[in-house]
């Protein structure tokens, strides 16, 4: 459905996205995951035409993406909204600006309020609206013409969980069988793995691998993951090195403000590593463990860094 | 027809934008309301100019009819001239008159609460007698030697031939042309005596210069009646009638055609409206910049919509609004005053005018927001570029000529480069003068094709920045 080939985006010498060779299928849902700033809406702006590549090509549905308006909708990131017009209006005037016909649009509009749990606020000024609803608002103007593909930009940013969950389950729901696709750009692990049939991982501009959740998460291997979190953060990277030399430690690495370990058994290890850190006078303040792997420390395996 | 919704959806915007609307609207009905209560009150008005008067003339012995001797104060008669005076064709005065001390005529000149002091010294009289014994010695001696002449002529001429010119003596020719004058027959002395009569005020006060310039003429009116009051009073004496004018002052002025009840204000009303229509320019800036910085505009880049419907789209509803905007500014101007000339015609024409000069400012918003890349910036360049704008095209006060040319037999000024000039000129021109069309043509001519190359201009600019992906 979209092919990117060696995608490249430089603003002076900083290489914003790198060579990006990607394929995404018509009927999927693909999420790009990756920390702020990693590339993932250089890329994507660039596949729908906003931002002219440095280098590379981008082919939708085996043409050029120089007039893909009807096919493709996007919701951005930011909340891209009308304050002065209402709920109504902005989503009947996005529909007017992309064509689609009057004895249509009414019904389109409505469907979309109702489906976006906006019908309070119709005839709301968008301005009077809370954030989660503008968010919701930003998505619907955005699907108004029945794009084929579908584009969204970090969708949950900013929502209540409870919000948050609706808005995946809306998404999952805009599958149209096998035309089209969706795209997802996000930095929250748990979106990309609930929500996206494929998952592209990037870091500093470069695809670093893509498949499905459950096949990145197996990529990992065993082990499960300890986060320990220490009293004085600067002795870190100091503490990595102490539990590395310890022999049971499959991976050790700083992520955030945490080190993170991934061993076998990780429920009967965790004393023995709290212990040796304690005894080379590192005070640990917190520790958690995770039996089953995420996106997360799929990242962190891949990179040995956070997604935050 | 994309175009359409884009209007529709910025007439919402601007109409429902309450900070937006008082800045288009409130902010030049404002300045309209202020210059229209500073400066209504123009030549056309017959308003009386408050003045201050202390009189300090201590009066002076003058002789009367029959040679007694009886006191006047000139003082008090030159303050019930200057009273008595009133325009021409009114009976409204000229002066309202307040009698102050020295220090409470010196704070009332520093708040503006009159125009000038008119100082009258104690000697005022004294000199004032002067004045009408040197007319009257002048006047009796030139009488008496005209007499003189006329009867040694008569007698000479006569073929008398027992007249001899030794017996024509000062005393017989007394005995036969004076026998009913007053007994005291000496002519009065001549003493050299000036009073300093001073007028005070602020030269920067245009209510000053103007009751200066009339008073000074009121008292030489004043002078030249006393002195002819004394000639006529002398010629009585010997016989003759009176030349004296009946009046003491007659003020007189001429206006040009079409301006006979003009006032400062009727000239700034119209560049108000232009000084408005500028001002828009900022509004239609800060509205694309807006777009822009958040984001509105790159959503209806990846829409169906051309540059055409998104540039035509927000020319109408900024056009409609200059047109509104024209129309409240035109009430609130007729409601302090604006002398209005040429009926509803002119109106129309006029809105017709506005609306066009609506059009050059969104041409001038679209290149502010070219180059601008949030309102803030937007409002800040626009107030920056508008002001001074609206001071160059001539809105508030005639500009100074700079002559680049000519065109059609007319000379071609600096600022006629820009539309707002020639829309400026028209509106005065419709509604000040009452003019037709016809009057405005080569105004409308230029406002037009000064407004389309702007236009083009800001289309370009916006186009090639905002318009395209970004590379």
């Amino acid at each position: 459905m979209i092919k990117t080939k060696n995608l490249t985006k430089k603003f002076g010498e900083f290489t914003a996205v790198d060579g990006l060779d990607l394929e995404i299928r018509q009927g999927e849902i693909f999420g790009f995951l990756g920390p702020n700033g990693a590339g993932k809406t250089t890329s994507i702006r660039m596949m729908v035409g906003l931002l002219s590549p440095t280098g590379g090509e981008v082919r939708i549905a085996g043409m050029g993406n120089s007039s893909v308006e009807d096919k493709v909708g996007v919701c951005p990131q930011d909340l891209v909204i009308w304050e002065e017009l209402t709920t109504y209006e902005n989503i009947r005037f996005m529909g007017n600006m992309h064509g689609v016909p009057r004895e249509k649009l009414g019904d389109r509009t409505n469907e979309l309020i109702e489906d976006l749990q906006l019908e309070d606020k119709r005839d709301n000024l968008a301005s009077e609206l809370s954030g989660g609803m503008k968010r919701r608002l930003n998505l619907g103007m955005s699907l108004v013409h029945d794009p084929e593909i579908v584009v969204l930009d970090e969708p949950s940013a900013g929502l209540d969980p409870q919000t948050r969950y609706s808005v995946w389950e809306y998404i999952k729901g805009l599958r149209q069988g096998e035309n089209g696709c969706i795209i997802l750009t996000t930095h929250l692990m748990e979106e990309a793995d609930r929500v996206s049939d494929r998952v592209g991982i990037i870091d500093r501009g470069e695809l670093i691998v893509v498949d499905t959740p459950e096949n990145l998460k197996k990529s990992v291997g065993e082990g499960d993951s300890i986060k320990i979190e220490l009293n004085d953060k600067r002795n870190n990277p100091e503490a990595v090195e102490r539990l590395k030399e310890l022999g049971e430690v499959i991976q050790a690495s700083e992520v955030g403000n945490r080190v993170v370990v991934r061993a076998l058994d990780a429920l009967n290890k965790t004393d023995n590593f709290t212990e040796a850190l304690e005894e080379s006078g590192y005070a640990v303040s917190d520790v958690s463990i995770s039996q089953t792997n995420t996106l997360e420390d799929v990242f962190i395996h891949l990179t040995g860094r956070g997604l935050d | 027809m994309k175009f359409l919704y884009v209007a529709i959806k910025g007439l919402k915007e601007i109409f429902r934008d309450k900070k937006g609307l008082a800045f288009l609207v409130a902010f030049p009905a404002i300045f309209m309301l202020v210059f229209g209560l500073a400066f209504s009150g123009g030549q056309g008005e017959n308003k009386p100019y408050s003045i201050g008067v202390i009189n300090r003339d201590e009066g002076a012995l003058i002789s009367g009819a029959e040679g007694e001797k009886q006191r006047q104060n000139f003082g008090e008669e030159l303050v019930t001239a200057v009273e008595g005076l009133t325009f021409e064709g009114s009976d409204v005065s000229m002066f309202e008159i307040r009698s102050v001390g020295a220090s409470e005529g010196d704070q009332l000149l520093k708040d503006r609460d009159i125009a000038l002091v008119l100082k009258i010294p104690t000697d005022f009289s004294e000199s004032v007698s002067q004045l009408i014994d040197r007319t009257v010695r002048r006047e009796v001696t030139s009488s008496v030697g005209e007499m003189i002449i006329t009867e040694f002529n008569e007698m000479t001429s006569s073929g008398n031939e027992s007249f001899k010119p030794e017996d024509f003596t000062p005393e017989n020719f007394a005995d036969r042309n004076m026998k009913d004058l007053p007994a005291d027959r000496s002519l009065p002395e001549v003493k050299d005596k000036t009073a300093e009569l001073v007028i005070k005020g602020d030269p920067g006060y245009v209510a000053y210069n103007k009751s200066r310039g009339i008073l000074v003429g009121v008292l030489s009116q004043f002078k030249e009646k006393v002195a002819s009051r004394a000639r006529k009073a002398t010629l009585d004496k010997f016989g003759e009638g009176s030349s004296t004018r009946a009046e003491l002052v007659r003020v007189k002025s001429e206006s040009i055609s079409g301006t006979e009840s003009l006032t400062t204000f009727d000239y700034y009303a119209p560049g108000i409206f232009i000084f408005a229509l500028l001002m828009s320019a900022i509004g239609v800036a800060g509205s694309l910049a807006t777009e822009v910085d958040k984001g509105t505009l790159e959503r209806l880049k990846l829409s169906r919509m051309s540059s055409f419907d998104l540039l035509l789209g927000t020319l109408i509803p900024w056009s409609i609004s200059a047109v509104f905007q024209v129309l409240i500014l035109f009430g609130v101007a007729l409601l302090i005053g604006f002398n209005w000339a040429g009926g509803l015609v002119s109106l129309g024409y006029s809105i017709l005018i506005a609306a066009i000069a609506g059009v050059a400012s969104v041409a001038l918003g679209l290149l502010l927001a070219s180059f601008t890349e949030d309102e803030s910036q937007a409002s800040n360049l626009g107030t920056l570029i508008s002001v001074p704008l609206s001071f160059v095209v001539g809105a508030f006060f005639p500009l100074p000529k700079v002559p680049i040319g000519k065109i059609f037999g007319r000379t071609f000024e600096l600022y006629d480069t820009l539309p707002w000039t020639h829309a400026a000129e028209a509106l005065r021109v419709l509604l000040i003068y009452g003019g037709g069309i016809g009057d405005v043509l080569f105004e409308l001519g230029f406002l037009v094709g000064l407004t389309v190359l702007l236009f083009l201009a800001g289309v370009f600019f916006f186009s090639r920045e905002r318009l395209t992906s970004v590379a």
